[in-house]
């Protein structure tokens, strides 16, 4: 393929994106467990958490490799952790991965992380759509295995 | 007799990894002690074993891990910490609980009877099915060979009009043609999907259920379309649902049974069938609701087959029956057709609410043939029900896509399973057909039943039947709003005393563990100065100043923050630098259950710890949550302010056990008014035994052996043992009968009435087999009854034979509570017993199918009175010492039952969590507990020696002994035996006129 062609390929894929959340961080009435719907153009996942810091960073290595295009954590504010820690120590994996990523090439971007609190089934489908515009930018992930 | 009928279960993975209940995380930094806990501690090598499932987003260790929390308690930093899993809780509804799916999948998988260590973990009573206990029966036919396969238990059920009577000619050949009935080979239905779950479903799954009724000998309902379609090559195990104006006809051709929805012609309709398709059984599905009953009625008068009720996949009814559940709906329709003296004649099916086994019981005692399932083959599936599932953009579990034989497995192990645990309860009943339980409602319980008639007597007029919202148990906070504990004399401080029956007291014995299990967390973050404010604050000693630094906070004594805030003192508005967080622990959420809660477990931990009372421990030490029974009733203390003219240390706990004076034997009396319950050496491990048997000779009281043998070890306790005879016996010698003073018959046990014993073959090592007389690793059934006692009088022969072989023997007799368990406790005594032990449906085990810890025989709550007051009509109270176990969790269960009308009790799991069982329930299968309690693994039990062991429990009766002399004092009774069947001194929360 071109190097046009791969761009213009990159455009036109449908991104998939993993949302985990922490089910401390929505309304008591997001009471899904987990969700594919589309969102923007992409396909969002939602997966509800015990706390953010349930994700490791193997975690999303595998989820690139074999999951998705992009992955979005969602955590409560550090103050509101119920964890006591957990959001802290999930932004300081998500930074390792990111800088990981940027480190060969494939797009610090594909990972992200959002604080919030009393969010929305449609927040969460608007960060994923964030997210989704972000990884369409750099393509689908390298890593990802086509089966 | 029949074909014998098998049902070929095998394994049949699930095709996702399943969603686990909890979930385990490294909430701080490890430092590399290098001896990581997670290799050390995890007994089962989860840690090793474990990965992540991208697609699933799964941690597949959560999935094998057993939560014991060995590695939580044992890591030197306290890294790890558990949660449940949100995923877990957010499986079904209200009515199909994450439980229920999670038993359909692991049934659906292997094909096994759930079976599980530990006792009933669950509420006391609930909504629905679990209103109901099935009956059992201490002395019958030994049905218990026709569950494992020697006799036969017949499932089979004829679902179509049969007639009145019989004609014969004058040759005696019959004179009329037999009408098609419809055998099939178990009771259960598989019904047509219903919506949305349906939604998602492909024809590999509906050719995977029409398949799976095939190789049950069932059926399967399907539409006219689908049998000309799709399933036109399985025609023969369907039932087809026809549409009159817009089905082809042709399609019911070959199908075993047509089904017409209800509506004012339908026996025409139904007529119009038969005259087509002669020999076809006809079934008509008639909604559950205010009309159901005029209606079937109707339909059976007119001749119809077979009646298909429906109600809601919640088990609910229609229109003005929206609100009432299927077990009363069905009763009713029932009576009503044996009213019209036409129930012969006519088979009834039931679709609703129908996702356990014992549901499938329950639903034919309630009058049904045979039932009918719609979701639970589609959960089988793996189906998580998703709330959602109409809006999402695609299956998460591929409905659409599947194997139809792996679909079929799922489906047959799932129905497998439960017609393994039919038979289960069909044996402890003593049925040996399914057509035997239609109706029998005298062999079932219900709770507002047993309510009214061993409640109401005692507290009055009950508020309601409904069930528990929830667990609301009584937490101390509770306890004192509810202002039913008026003022009573205050005791002098419980330190002050120490129990004079004993021969050891307690003393300090620290936990095996280094962690304790934290109720709060507490959390002190880098701006910390370690100016020492928090410390000055905290009057809890959870934060401590040593050396000039401040300690990692010990989260264990903390109270959390209301509760400091309310006394003014407040680490955390106390730090100037905001370094300190206080919040609930998610890890609280993690272990016990509502008969054991966190707090119950932690405040036995504390007690078998320290040897007294945790009053102001912060933990809620007197009850469980468990919304009934011993949960909801309490004492009634006198005002006053004085207290008697005696000390509490006063207070003689001590209980005579030989009542009878009329044949010689020895006294026996016992240090206080409680024995430990029958244990065997390969259920527990050897430590644990010599450690009861140590504990209890302190106490001047009694251990167990259970049915497992009499180890050597225990035979310099041989004046403190019980030894016991049981229907396998197992290691029962003449010489071990006349080593001591107590010999126990046991019939049947609480946790599993009617169903024998069971030791799983993981467990039978070398010294296990040698001690029973047995083959290594060969599972061990006890039968069910004895197979020499089919009478009353077989059993005075037994007592007889007992008494004969050691002439200074006590004689115990230990029965379950079936609805007559009063006549079995008058029998026993005239059979010459000097006690009998009633042991409740909500007690401990080592292992026992699931449907049996719930299901079968009633709480011992309501057993106590029952059998108390007729001892008392029979006259022969005083000649009788009556014994209660099942679910006597603390000192005051034990004054509960006490003053219910029992003269002591037996207590096996407040043993079990003293030595830090944390009801994992794993003690039957692998390696064992491993926390080396119950286990004979070489390795895990040399956890602990009987040294630490015995201390333990030590501590424990000892703290139960105090507060049972505070209890009595403040009662003001110098001695126990002045509490027994003291019902005016209890109250219940949920009635009314006495409480009031």
């Amino acid at each position: 393929m071109t190097k046009k062609g791969a761009k213009k390929a990159a455009l036109d894929f449908e991104p998939e994106i993993v949302v985990m959340y922490c089910q401390n961080c929505v309304k008591k009435d997001v009471k899904l467990m987990d969700a594919v719907r589309k969102t923007g153009g992409a396909k969002a996942k939602l997966i509800v958490m015990p706390c953010s810091s349930k994700i490791e960073i193997g975690h999303m290595v595998r989820i690139l490799e074999l999951g998705a295009d992009g992955i979005e954590v969602v955590t409560c504010p550090p103050e509101a952790c119920r964890m006591l820690g957990g959001a802290t120590k999930e932004k300081a994996r998500v930074q390792y991965v990111k800088d990981r990523l940027a480190e060969i090439g494939f797009g610090p971007d594909r990972v992200g992380l959002t604080r919030g609190s009393g969010l929305s089934m449609d927040d969460l489908l608007d960060i994923a759509g964030k997210r989704a515009t972000a990884v369409a930018e750099v393509g689908p992930s390298p890593m990802k295995k086509k089966d | 007799m029949p074909k014998k009928y098998h049902v070929s279960v095998k394994e049949a993975p699930p095709r996702f990894s399943p969603i686990s209940k909890y979930a385990s995380f490294e909430i701080t930094r490890c430092y590399g002690c290098r001896r990581c806990v997670k290799y050390t501690a995890c007994v089962y090598g989860v840690y090793r074993k474990k990965s992540f499932d991208p697609l699933q987003m799964q941690d597949t260790g959560d999935n094998m891990c057993i939560n014991c929390m060995r590695c939580v308690q044992e890591c030197k930093n306290n890294i790890f910490s558990r949660s449940l899993n949100p995923r877990w809780e957010r499986l079904g509804d209200d009515y199909w609980t994450p439980d229920i799916i999670d038993r359909v999948w692991k049934q659906a998988g292997t094909g096994k009877i759930p079976v599980s260590g530990a006792g009933y973990r669950g509420p006391f009573c609930g909504p629905g099915f679990d209103r109901m206990w099935t009956d059992m029966s201490e002395i019958v036919r030994p049905t218990r060979d026709g569950i494992h396969g020697r006799e036969y238990i017949s499932t089979l059920v004829e679902l179509g009009r049969k007639p009145g009577r019989l004609s014969f000619d004058e040759k005696g050949n019959l004179a009329q043609d037999p009408p098609p009935l419809c055998a099939i080979s178990f009771p259960a239905v598989i019904d047509a999907p219903p919506d949305p779950q349906s939604r998602h479903l492909g024809e590999s799954a509906r050719r995977a259920m029409a398949i799976a009724a095939g190789k049950l000998g069932s059926l399967a309902v399907a539409t006219a379309a689908e049998a000309g379609g799709a399933l036109s090559d399985l025609k023969d195990r369907l039932i087809v649902r026809f549409d009159p104006a817009r089905d082809d006809a042709a399609d019911l051709a070959g199908a075993r049974m047509a089904e017409l929805l209800y509506s004012d012609g339908v026996l025409d309709e139904a007529a119009k069938i038969k005259e087509a398709h002669p020999g076809m059984v006809v079934s008509i599905r008639l909604e559950l609701d205010e009309k159901a009953a005029d209606r079937a009625s109707a339909l059976a008068s007119g001749g119809a087959d077979v009646i298909h009720l429906h109600a809601t996949p919640k088990g609910k009814g229609f229109g003005e029956k929206e609100e009432e559940f299927v077990i009363d709906m069905t009763r009713e329709i029932h009576l009503r057709l044996v009213e019209d003296n036409a129930r012969g004649s006519v088979s009834l099916i039931l679709t609703g609410g129908i996702a356990l086994a014992e549901h499938l019981a329950k639903i034919i005692i309630c009058g049904v043939d045979a039932a009918a399932v719609e979701l639970a083959p589609i959960v089988a599936l793996e189906c998580r029900m998703c709330v959602d599932c109409e809006e999402q953009a695609e299956c998460p579990v591929t409905l659409g896509e599947m194997d139809e034989n792996w679909g079929a497995q799922r489906i047959v192990n799932l129905l497998g399973s439960w017609h393994s645990q039919l038979i289960e309860v069909m044996g402890a009943m003593g049925l040996r057909e399914v057509r035997r339980l239609r109706g029998e409602v005298g062999r079932a319980m219900f709770f507002k039943d047993l309510e009214n008639e061993s409640f109401a007597p005692i507290f009055g007029k009950r508020d309601h039947y409904d069930p528990p919202s929830g667990n609301p148990g009584w937490d101390a906070k509770t306890r004192q709003e509810s202002k039913k504990e008026p003022p009573a004399p205050e005791p002098p401080a419980i330190e002050a005393w120490k129990y004079k029956g004993a021969e050891a007291f307690a003393s300090f014995c620290r936990s095996r563990y280094r962690n304790y299990l934290a109720k709060y967390r507490v959390v002190v973050n880098d701006k910390c100065t370690e100016c020492g404010k928090c410390v000055e604050a905290c009057k809890y000693e959870a934060l401590v100043f040593e050396a000039g630094r401040l300690l990692r906070p010990k989260e264990h004594l903390c109270r959390g923050a209301s509760t400091c805030r309310e006394l003014g003192s407040l680490c955390v508005d106390a730090c100037p630098e905001s370094a300190i967080w206080v919040g609930e622990n998610p890890l609280w959420k993690t272990f016990g259950d509502p008969r054991w809660t966190a707090d119950l477990i932690s405040a036995t931990w504390l007690q078998a710890e320290t040897g007294l009372p945790p009053k102001d421990s912060g933990l809620e030490y007197k009850v469980g949550q468990s919304g009934g029974g011993f949960d909801r009733i309490d004492l009634v203390f006198p005002e006053g302010s004085s207290g008697p003219g005696f000390k509490p240390e006063d207070v003689d706990l001590e209980i005579p056990l030989n009542r009878r004076g009329d044949d010689g034997r020895p006294e026996v009396s016992i240090g206080f008014p409680v024995y430990g319950g029958g244990m065997s050496f390969g259920s527990i491990s050897l430590a644990t035994m010599v450690s009861r048997a140590r504990a209890w000779k302190a106490f001047n009281s009694f251990t167990c052996t259970g049915e497992g043998g009499y180890p050597d070890a225990l035979k310099h306790y041989d004046d403190n043992v019980i030894t016991q005879v049981a229907t396998g016996l197992f290691g029962v010698r003449e010489d071990t009968i006349q080593r001591v003073k107590i010999v126990e018959f046991k019939y049947a046990q609480g946790a599993k009435p009617g169903l024998g014993g069971h030791l799983l073959g993981d467990k039978v090592t070398p010294a296990v087999a040698k001690m029973r007389e047995a083959v290594e690793g060969s599972a061990l059934f006890s039968p069910f009854p004895f197979h020499s006692v089919y009478s009353v009088e077989d059993h005075k022969k037994h007592v007889d034979w007992i008494k004969h072989v050691n002439p200074k023997a006590l004689v115990s007799v230990k029965v379950s509570t079936p609805t007559d368990v009063d006549m079995v406790a008058v029998g026993s005594y005239y059979a010459g017993a000097h006690i009998i032990h009633i042991d409740g449906s909500y007690g401990g085990t080592g292992a026992a199918p699931d449907i049996a810890k719930k299901n079968i025989a009633m709480p011992i709550e309501y057993a106590i009175p029952k059998v108390h007051n007729f001892l008392v009509e029979e006259g022969i109270r005083d000649k009788m010492t009556l014994i209660a176990s099942g679910g006597i969790r603390t000192a005051w269960d034990l004054a509960k039952a006490i003053a219910l009308g029992a003269d002591g009790a037996v207590i096996g799991t407040a043993e079990m969590v003293a030595l830090e069982c944390i009801r994992c329930g794993n003690c039957e299968s692998g390696r064992g507990c491993p926390r080396g309690i119950a286990t004979t693994d070489s390795e895990l039990s040399l956890a602990y020696d009987s040294v630490w062991g015995s201390q333990r429990l030590i501590n424990l009766f000892h703290s139960w002994c105090l507060q049972l002399q505070e209890i009595l004092w403040r009662l003001g009774m110098k001695s126990v035996k002045e509490l027994v069947g003291r019902t005016d001194l209890l109250t219940h929360l949920d009635y009314a006129e006495k409480s009031a």
